[in-house]
């Protein structure tokens, strides 16, 4: 998965948001490092979307604009779970090596 | 509300999206857009066109691939192709076995080879024995058969040998005199080609064998015979033909003897290419023939048109007289490019993975 659909994915994961929620949750997420562009966002979403793993929740209309609220599908809790704990191990795995290789040196 | 011209802007961008895209989601991006615009800004940022362009066009060819790859027809029409089009090259090299080119009003067919004493014309059985296409023809039969027989690991691999001998005999004996006109060797070129692609993108001969019918035969068969008529029409009508000369070659002397031959009367050739296109044209709209397969058909074509239009246009030795003579890339672009990007979207499109239908947005719904 890429790093930017796990991190909409995870924007995603607290509750349902728009297109500009997003992008600002994934900047505060990723502490800065992922901006997302409305294009990348929205082909990323039209993908999700596709693939069934985000559906439209609402639409709001706030000072004449539309929002579009989107939220999980109980597929994609389930994938982005699976995600998370792929990562997590990784990463525990990597970290665990490192203190090895630290207490050896 | 008037629009700002940041906002009507934005708007030009976001056109280049696909229109269903649009009609869904257009104001919901453009609000997007406008939220992360700085104040006082009036005109997109260049990263920030370039980011919607590229998610518009990205947009554009995954929707295009998608509907390919769900697309029946065009899955059939691949399969389909993946069978009739190694038949048809077979087809189009057996006709040129059978039917040589013998002009009327002529006394001689103005494309004679001289070779080791004896003098070979090009067409007829003596093709059998020129050096190249026996085993040419040889491969094509056995991908053919391949193909017939639901082969299509095989088929691949003997439709690479055909290739690979066919590029090999021309990178060697590029500047040696060709006893096959070069029209249907790209014909027969594009056909691997597309065939390949067919074989790779669909289910393949399993599923062609299982949809061709004779209505398919009755389409190709005279087609195979226009494209006889078609290379004897050109050649035979281009300046090449205006400047060939008979070479009759004395083996005790060892001197050949050039002499200018009377232009052909090509007339009754150009009505029987008449009726064969009529015939092809009118037998694939009354059998309804998948749209599809035709396109591919016409793809496979394309080379060998340009090809045929070129030789007639441009004098012997010009640079576009023969494309295959001397190619540069451009000429290589110029033959080749459409067919092999119609190669490729099928590839691609066989490659992209089904997907389900997105669930229908419950807004707005009242």
């Amino acid at each position: 998965m890429q790093e930017a659909t796990f991190l909409i994915l995870t924007a995603l994961a607290a509750g349902s948001q728009h297109g500009y929620g997003i992008i600002t949750d994934v900047a505060q997420i990723s502490q800065g490092r992922v901006r997302l562009r409305a294009g990348t966002l929205y082909t990323a979403l039209d993908r999700l979307r596709t693939d069934e793993l985000i559906v439209v929740d609402r639409e709001e209309i706030v000072e004449n604009r539309l929002r579009r609220y989107y939220r999980l599908t109980p597929k994609g809790s389930d994938l982005l779970a699976a995600e998370a704990a792929r990562l997590q191990a990784n990463a525990a795995a990597a970290l665990s090596r490192l203190d090895l290789a630290g207490g050896t040196a | 509300m008037t629009e700002s011209a940041l906002e009507r802007r934005y708007r030009w961008l976001l056109a280049w999206y696909p229109h269903r895209f649009r009609r869904e989601q257009e104001d919901e991006m453009l609000a997007v857009l406008m939220a992360g615009a700085a104040k006082g800004q009036r005109r997109p940022g260049l990263r920030e066109t370039a980011d919607v362009l590229r998610s518009a066009l990205g947009m554009h060819l995954s929707r295009a691939l998608r509907l390919g790859r769900e697309n029946r027809r065009w899955t059939d029409a691949l399969a389909l192709f993946s069978v009739v089009a190694p038949v048809f090259v077979v087809m189009v090299a057996l006709l040129e076995v059978a039917l040589p080119y013998h002009l009327p009003g002529a006394d001689r067919s103005p494309f004679l080879f001289q070779r080791q004493g004896s003098v070979t014309q090009i067409g007829g059985l003596s093709l059998l024995n020129a050096p190249f296409f026996d085993v040419a023809l040889g491969l094509q039969v056995i991908v053919a058969a391949f193909a017939l027989l639901s082969w299509r690991r095989l088929t691949l691999i003997a439709m690479a040998s055909s290739v690979g001998y066919w590029i090999v005999y021309w990178v060697v004996f590029r500047y040696g005199i060709s006893q096959v006109p070069d029209a249907p060797q790209l014909l027969t070129a594009s056909a691997y080609i597309l065939g390949a692609t067919a074989m790779l993108a669909s289910p393949g001969p399993p599923r062609g064998r299982q949809l061709v019918n004779w209505r398919h035969w009755a389409v190709l068969l005279p087609a195979a015979g226009l494209v006889q008529v078609l290379t004897l029409v050109s050649y035979a009508s281009s300046r090449f033909a205006e400047t060939a000369t008979l070479i009759r070659y004395d083996a005790a002397t060892r001197t050949s003897t050039w002499r200018m031959l009377k232009q052909p009367d090509i007339s009754g050739y150009l009505v029987i290419g008449a009726v064969l296109a009529v015939a092809v044209i009118s037998l694939a709209l009354v059998f309804k023939v998948n749209r599809y397969l035709l396109l591919l058909l016409a793809a496979m074509f394309y080379s060998y048109a340009i090809q045929l239009a070129f030789s007639g246009i441009f004098r012997p030795g010009d640079v576009g007289a023969d494309l295959l003579r001397m190619p540069t890339p451009g000429h290589l672009a110029l033959l080749f490019a459409p067919p092999l990007l119609l190669a490729c979207g099928g590839i691609l499109s066989g490659l992209l993975p089904p997907r389900p239908r997105a669930a229908t947005p419950p807004g707005r719904q009242v």
